[in-house]
């Protein structure tokens, strides 16, 4: 991060190489468009490299933190250009499958896809809802007839399984090395 | 806003989802809530999960050489003109922090106890030093976090800019038990403790909003790059508090 927030090109690279297919893909989600997802890639980079003096890895993980100032960059940029309609979903099955070689991201995928499964279909649903349509928890109530409080109750609890079922594969994984040279067994 | 109230809309706000104004009214309890601000965090990397674990789409080819352009010309270098103003443009706005902040903490009830004043003054410490560390300026932006000398208690942050185009600059937020400051203890100063031993005094505290003492941005000689240590002294010139003087570190600790 001390060589972003220096400007080093190799370090804007090796940010791109891990994090740049999650957040085109994160803008074709939510924004619909190539144009708008490239538009948005462009800036999500330019905002973390202005603001990496802010990064705290005390927080959380620098995926977290690039992935939020993509999700929130995006979300702004939908409730501006859409006003309160509805944005398009763009389903996960119509997007083909990854083209990433870096092993974190292939790691970080692969427990939130874990955690992911162990979902209810209706809280993947209101989670898909809020998250890749931004809809929020009022919009979603209305679209689905339920009382308000019955959504927030629902994305909370499903985002509570997402974090407990990360934490457990991570304790899985970090059994898994072992203590003595920390290789995998 | 109460914790029960915030850890309500902590959801929707890792989901990025909240309305504008809820948004405002819970990241201004998370910056001095510690036990909500682990809980909003946990669930914001949870909230993440859902994009990482979904399927990826390879960017455009091209799509990285245009952002490193991007940014190559933006971090062009700039003139002095405009970095004079620069300079000018971030001295004003810690002067405006000071009184936002000030404001801030006092508007939330976070502050009644000495423990939690201490706190805010961390809390200034990050956000002031955060306005220092621009690009293209040449400030080196030092911090002192102050202790209480045996006896006393309380704790006090201060920050040092040293900038080759403009005079030094030094700030100081203090948290005192309130019966000291009414007391004959006060008025309090700040003192510096320069690495050949000698002493200078950097002002007076004065009363702030939030329950804290401030000694207002002051534009002081240029000889704060020498300062080793900070003190806190009462009346009596006797330290209340005190602390070593070392680079600025976003992270408090």
């Amino acid at each position: 991060m001390r060589q972003l927030r220096a400007g080093n090109e190799d370090a804007v690279r090796a940010l791109y190489a891990r994090f740049g297919g999650p957040v085109y893909t994160l803008g074709l989600r939510l924004l619909g468009g190539a144009e708008a997802a490239e538009e948005l890639t462009q800036d999500v980079f330019v905002a973390a490299w202005r603001q990496s003096a802010r990064f705290d890895p005390g927080r959380g993980r620098l995926s977290t933190w690039l992935m939020t100032i993509a999700h929130n960059i995006a979300v702004d940029r939908l409730r501006h250009e859409r006003g309160p309609s509805r944005p398009v979903l763009v389903l996960s099955e119509n997007l083909p499958e990854p083209e990433l070689d870096e092993e974190i991201v292939l790691v970080d995928r692969e427990t939130a896809r874990r955690a992911m499964a162990g979902l209810l279909p209706q809280e993947r649903l209101l989670l898909m809802r809020a998250y890749f349509q931004g809809w929020t928890a009022r919009e979603i109530a209305e679209e689905e007839g339920l009382p308000l409080g019955t959504v927030k109750t629902r994305l909370r609890a499903a985002l509570i399984k997402l974090r407990r079922a990360e934490a457990d594969r991570a304790r899985i994984v970090a059994r898994s090395v072992d203590p003595e040279d920390g290789t995998e067994r | 806003m109460s914790c029960v109230e915030v850890r309500d809309l902590l959801a929707e706000h890792a989901l990025g989802v909240l309305p504008a104004r809820p948004e405002r009214l819970v990241q201004r309890h998370l910056d001095t809530c510690e036990g909500c601000r682990r809980e909003a965090d946990a669930l914001r990397a949870a909230a993440v999960s859902l994009a990482l674990g979904a399927p990826t789409v390879a960017p455009p080819a091209g799509l990285e050489e245009r952002i490193v352009g991007r940014m190559a010309r933006r971090r062009r270098p700039i003139g002095r003109g405009v970095a004079r103003v620069l300079v000018a443009a971030t001295l004003a706005t810690a002067m405006l922090l000071v009184g936002v902040l000030g404001w801030g903490i006092a508007m939330h009830r976070q502050v009644a106890t000495l423990q939690q004043r201490v706190l805010s003054t961390d809390q200034m410490l990050r956000q002031v030093g955060q306005v220092f560390r621009l690009p293209h300026t040449d400030f080196k932006v030092f911090q002192a976090r102050l202790g209480p000398t045996p006896g006393h208690a309380g704790g006090a942050t201060v920050v040092i800019v040293i900038s080759a185009r403009s005079s030094d600059l030094l700030m100081a937020w203090a948290a005192l038990p309130r019966s000291g400051v009414r007391g004959t203890a006060a008025p309090y100063r700040v003192e510096l403790v320069l690495a050949d031993g000698r002493t200078m005094t950097a002002g007076a505290l004065a009363a702030a909003s939030g329950g804290l003492l401030m000694l207002p941005p002051e534009r002081v000689p240029q000889v704060l790059g020498q300062a080793a240590s900070v003190l806190v002294v009462d009346r009596a010139g006797k330290p209340v508090l005190a602390g070593n003087v070392r680079p600025y570190a976003a992270k408090a600790g």
